[in-house]
């Protein structure tokens, strides 16, 4: 057989074929679309005719088509998602036995307890509501990533789902998500104005957003903070008695540790945009402007970060974690080779773990993040939210149900042991202290064990990166900045940073929800 | 009477030949019907996504803005093109070259040859997931274990998935010799990644070449070496050129096998430092960013060219093999 | 194999005999050490997977090679693989380990992609191979020239066919088998062997009173098992390793194969240590080497066999 002769009569072919292929066309037949309205098939993509944009962000017109489906007499009256707290009073749940599914990557211990709640929440609650967990892969991301692909793949979203913000505020502009304002407003099943003000108000504040005005797009279970791990022995030889609270004393220490020939590195950039924000924060900057017009991380703050971490590599202080490699800055930090990591406070549990096991186990602790000017800091709070995804109405409020359920005192205690997490209530605060300080994790490490306790000092300090929708791929655009930039040492500060705010600016208006 | 015999003899014929069609077509359906469903029609289909701008679900038609976006100077298309052509250079002659010397090592009269063979074919049947996440962290610039033994060697030890810079420019620079910038070559990372698509592939390309070899007529080998030639002199006469149609069709495969690379490159750099492949810059495109207007667009950009490249290559490689 | 460039007559005069074998004797050491050092770099990385896979975390961290006696005092830790799968958690299904239920997700989809493509190759070559339509000549060409489109081109559109609206495949078996049971290298090869076949054989069977369908069954099949198995053989490597597609058409990390499931878990947010690492690494690639192993001698020979026809 001669491949070579055959070659062009196949291209030949294979494009005729192309060609007239349209025949084989398999039905393009739109199959239940959750939405209001379905996407245009392609099919109509051969005769240029323009498909209008698929978004069933028309609310009203879908709620009214949407609500004919639930089966409740009383729901005819509901709009959905319900618009008012009244509507919400008027639902009524008992006796129906709603089934409602939430995902989250949760594993290990954090499942179990979530599990241990929805438990006894399944048991306990008068309704009849069952819930439901299913794990959608080993990440945020991964999560994101199934409700994106289950928008544009199909089969069922859940209920309710873990999302951060931005995450919410773009399932929100695709119609997928539901205000919960009429529900915490309820008064037969909201909070009363006592139970609110225990939410740390900052925590509650994160979930509202620029784009959806008076909305809240999540509710607040979970929160952590940017800090600073030190290795507090080593600091000692370098002749410093506590964590450095300047950014300037952070990069005196950090080079006086480093020394490549023994892979010993003061700093580490572990390709995540959450760093970066951190130090933009620490500089007195910002990500996104408050009112969410642009993004505006080229300011001077964002030009001496970004200035600062290419100051760090260029003078070997500073390392990159290996893409392939998440979360290896954890047995770096236990083997003392990295003198400070910058990372979420949720990962007090694993550096304890990782430290036990080393042959020197040192003490180390977290301290708030350096700031450029300490009395004035700024810290980069983060925490993913819980959502309620558009289903009928009485999932919907089935859903809150849980998310308020999780949040009472002794739930939010017990998750925020479980997890090392912010518990979301003050009420809640000193029992999940005590319990960290309890905890056997930490029998080695008293200091960091008692630096979980700052955490809640600093949350006045507060901010957040952005919440907008289309925040994902300005993270990889910061990423890929910063390694360029700082890692790499190549090109100027300045002109990358306002390179990369013009794509991120493209982006802010390509997913801005449409008015 | 004898018309009429012909007759029904035709009509036989005709029948027995109609029937053998039906059949034939009968057991190409599926097969056929698989393919152009699978593999023509989202040809055309993808030429249609391309024409929207689809994020998510499609948005809007937009005929040809999705190709000006990508055909832009200095986009992202042109870097993934040029390192797919460098990534193809550098590995497919790598490649065959270590296979042929490999297949014509041991193919000789040697004592646990099987051994051998399954040793370096090993790698090519593993999952390029499992065995792209055992390298990365061998590569792993400080705490991997190829550095380890070139600082114990008191080498230096290298960036290797994370080195962005060229390797004439690494190795310019480890002679002190200034380079000119356009000679860089390809980054570290993409020359990482060649070792190990060498290492899964070799095991593979050599034992199609033991097989070439094992068509050679022998009496080729003996008739030349009663003449007094030495085995320099009987590889480059008579295996070479003997074995130039395998070579053709396995740098073909391995050609069309490279181009797919995606795997391996996904799980060690996700594309960084030199190594955006076509198909990663569209696989991220789709997966990452959901769009799959913008992605479908590059695809076909990207595989045009690619097309021709290779066809043209192959004509004029086509005229250099013996048959 | 028509003539070769080989002009015997330009070879080098005879080499004394004696100085070649004792030169051949030496480098038959040389070339035995070169191959053995060049098999154990092959295999290395399987050897290192393996190691770390029983690791105490603590050697992780420090770098130790090898912390077992006579150079160290840990013990091989088995109960990483359980740690492993545990921390993968659970099917919300079936109550299986999500481990579990990925790999038999693989070794499903494995056994209905074989199964599909040499069914439809096998039919595809007979028609191609021993009967006679109108149109052959193209269709066959057609076949081909799907050799000739590459993947990435017919990826993004393929998985949009998946989405709801169109097949509404997505997250289902069906995306991840049907897509991948006709082949054309599979027909081409199971076609150049059927036309190997004598014609005669045919003609002997027909006397015999079988028909097309029944000479394919019982002669071609068990003639070309070569071809066959080589098709099998492939497919089912190709299939069990399958990555890009899967990732792109599934979501449900039930519905996972498990290439996808250790890329899951190494990208994890629960911050997948090393040692579990390669110990869900392992697991992966164990099942295709055991394979591997039992039929060498067929991927061997079929390459051999059936040659480099294609």
């Amino acid at each position: 057989m001669n491949v070579r002769k055959v070659i062009p009569y196949g291209i030949a072919a294979s494009l005729i074929l192309a060609a007239c292929g349209g025949a084989a066309t398999p039905a393009a037949a739109p199959t239940q679309a959750p939405a209001a309205e379905a996407t245009t098939a392609p099919a109509a993509t051969a005769t240029g005719e323009a498909t209008t944009a698929a978004q069933p962000t028309d609310t009203q017109a879908a709620a009214t088509s949407a609500a004919t489906a639930t089966t409740a007499p009383a729901a005819a009256s509901v709009s959905n998602p319900p618009k008012t707290a009244d509507e919400v009073d008027s639902l009524d749940l008992t006796g129906k036995h709603v089934t409602v599914v939430f995902w989250s990557h949760y594993s290990g211990v954090q499942i179990s307890q979530v599990q241990h709640i929805a438990d006894d929440f399944n048991k306990q609650n008068p309704y009849g509501i069952t819930v439901k967990l299913e794990k959608a892969g080993s990440s945020y991301n991964d999560v994101y990533n199934k409700i994106n692909a289950t928008i544009q793949g199909g089969g069922d979203l859940p209920a309710f789902t873990l999302a951060y913000q931005n995450q919410a505020a773009l399932y929100r502009s695709e119609g997928y998500l539901i205000d919960l304002t009429p529900f915490i407003q309820s008064k037969k099943y909201g909070l009363s104005q006592d139970d609110l003000k225990d939410f740390f108000p900052y925590f509650l504040q994160s979930d509202k957003n620029p784009q959806f005005p008076n909305e809240v797009l999540g509710w607040p279970t979970q929160r952590s903070m940017e800090v600073l791990y030190s290795n507090l022995d080593w600091l000692k030889q370098l002749g410093a008695d506590a964590p450095p609270a300047t950014l300037k004393d952070f990069e005196t220490l950090a080079c006086k540790a480093s020394d490549a020939s023994q892979q010993k590195y003061g700093w580490i950039w572990k390709n995540d945009a959450s760093d970066f924000a951190s130090m933009v924060f620490a500089e007195g900057g910002e990500i996104l402007k408050p009112d969410a017009s642009a993004y505006d991380f080229n300011s001077q703050a964002g030009v001496d970060a970004l200035t600062m971490m290419q100051r760090m590599f260029k003078n070997g202080c500073a390392v990159q974690l290996p893409k392939s490699e998440r979360y290896g800055e954890q047995n770096r930090f236990a083997a003392g080779k990295l003198l400070f990591v910058t990372g979420s406070s949720s990962g007090l549990p694993f550096y304890a773990a990782s430290i036990a096991k080393a042959d020197k186990p040192f003490q180390w602790t977290i301290s708030m993040h350096p700031q450029a000017d300490p009395t004035h800091p700024k810290v980069d709070l983060y925490g993913a939210s819980w959502s309620v995804m558009k289903t009928t109405p009485e999932q919907e409020l089935a859903a809150w149900l849980f998310m308020k359920f999780f949040s009472q005192k002794d739930n939010t205690a017990a998750w925020a042991t479980t997890t090392n997490y912010m518990a979301v209530r003050q009420s809640a605060v000193a029992l999940a202290v005590a319990n960290v300080k309890k905890s056997p994790v930490f029998a080695k490490f008293p200091q960091a064990a008692a630096a979980y306790a700052d955490l809640y000092k600093w949350i006045q300090y507060g901010a957040i990166e952005s919440p907008v929708a289309g925040y994902d791929p300005v993270r990889t655009l910061i990423q890929d900045m910063v390694e360029k930039v700082a890692v790499k040492g190549q090109g100027d500060p300045k002109t990358e940073l306002d390179a990369t705010v013009a794509k991120a600016n493209d982006i802010l208006k390509q997913y801005a929800p449409s008015k | 009477m004898a018309v009429e015999l012909r007759r029904t003899k035709t009509r036989a014929a005709h029948s027995r030949a109609v029937r053998e069609a039906i059949l034939a077509y009968g057991l190409l359906a599926p097969a056929v019907l698989l393919l152009l469903v699978f593999t023509f029609f989202p040809v055309v289909f993808g030429f249609a996504i391309s024409l929207y701008n689809w994020r998510i679900v499609p948005r809007n038609f937009i005929g040809f803005q999705n190709y000006a976006t990508a055909l832009q100077p200095g986009s992202d298309m042109w870097n993934a093109l040029g390192t797919t052509i460098s990534y193809t250079l550098l590995s497919v002659p790598i490649q065959l070259f270590i296979a042929l010397i490999l297949a014509t090592l041991l193919f000789q009269k040697l004592h646990g040859k099987s051994f051998f063979r399954v040793a370096l074919f090993l790698p090519y049947v593993t999952s390029t997931v499992a065995s792209a996440a055992v390298w990365a962290r061998l590569y792993s610039p400080d705490i991997g274990l190829i550095n380890q033994v070139l600082r114990g060697l008191h080498l230096q030890p290298l960036g290797w998935l994370l080195e962005n810079r060229g390797v004439f420019t690494l190795i310019a620079s480890g002679l002190g010799v200034p380079l000119p910038a356009w000679l860089t070559g390809p980054s570290l990372a993409l020359v990482s990644i060649v070792v190990y698509t060498t290492w899964v592939f070799v095991g593979y390309d050599m034992t199609i070449f033991l097989a070439g070899l094992g068509n050679i007529p022998t009496e080729l080998y003996e008739a030349a070496r009663i003449d007094g030639a030495g085995g320099w002199d009987l590889f480059r006469r008579i295996t070479l050129p003997l074995l130039s149609p395998t070579t053709f069709f396995l740098s073909l495969i391995t050609v069309i096998g490279v181009f797919k690379a995606f795997n391996h490159i996904w799980v060690m750099t996700r594309g960084d430092n030199g190594t955006t492949t076509a198909s990663i810059l569209i696989y991220r495109q789709m997966y990452e960013f959901q769009l799959a207007g913008y992605a479908s667009a590059l695809a076909f950009l990207l595989f045009t060219v690619i097309l021709i490249i290779t066809v043209a290559q192959y004509q004029l490689a086509g005229r250099q093999v013996n048959y | 194999m028509a003539n070769t460039s080989v002009t015997v007559a330009a070879i080098r005069p005879a080499a004394r005999t004696q100085r070649v074998s004792r030169t051949r004797h030496s480098g038959r050491w040389a070339l035995y050490a070169l191959l053995i050092l060049i098999a154990l770099v092959s295999l290395f990385p399987f050897a290192w997977m393996l190691m770390t896979s029983v690791k105490d975390l603590g050697d992780v961290i420090q770098l130790r090679f090898w912390p077992w006696p006579p150079f160290g005092h840990s013990t091989p830790q088995w109960g990483n693989y359980a740690q492993a799968i545990n921390q993968i958690g659970l099917d919300d299904n079936t109550g299986l380990p999500l481990f579990v239920r990925q790999l038999l997700n693989t070794a499903f989809v494995t056994v209905v992609i074989v199964l599909g493509v040499n069914i439809t190759s096998i039919m595809a070559a007979y028609a191609f191979a021993q009967l006679d339509f109108p149109g052959k000549g193209a269709l066959f060409i057609v076949v081909l020239s799907t050799l000739m489109i590459p993947d990435d081109l017919t990826l993004v559109p393929r998985a949009v066919m998946m989405f709801k609206n169109y097949l509404d495949w997505y997250n289902t078996y069906l995306a991840l088998t049907v897509p991948f049971m006709a082949s054309a290298f599979g027909i081409f090869l199971i076609r150049q062997f059927f036309m190997q076949v004598p014609r005669d054989l045919f003609d002997a069977a027909r006397i015999d009173g079988a028909g097309h369908i029944r000479y394919m069954i019982q002669v071609m099949v068990p003639l070309s098992r070569p071809a066959i198995l080589t098709v099998a053989l492939f497919h089912f490597i190709w299939a069990w390793n399958e990555f890009k597609w899967a990732q792109l058409v599934t979501s449900n990390s039930n519905m996972y194969m498990i290439s996808v499931g250790l890329q899951d878990f190494l990208n994890g947010d629960g911050g997948a240590q090393t040692q579990l690492a390669m110990a869900v690494a392992t697991m992966v690639v164990a099942p295709i080497v055991v394979l591997y192993f039992f039929t060498q001698q067929y991927f061997t020979e079929g390459i051999t066999t059936t040659g480099l026809k294609g």
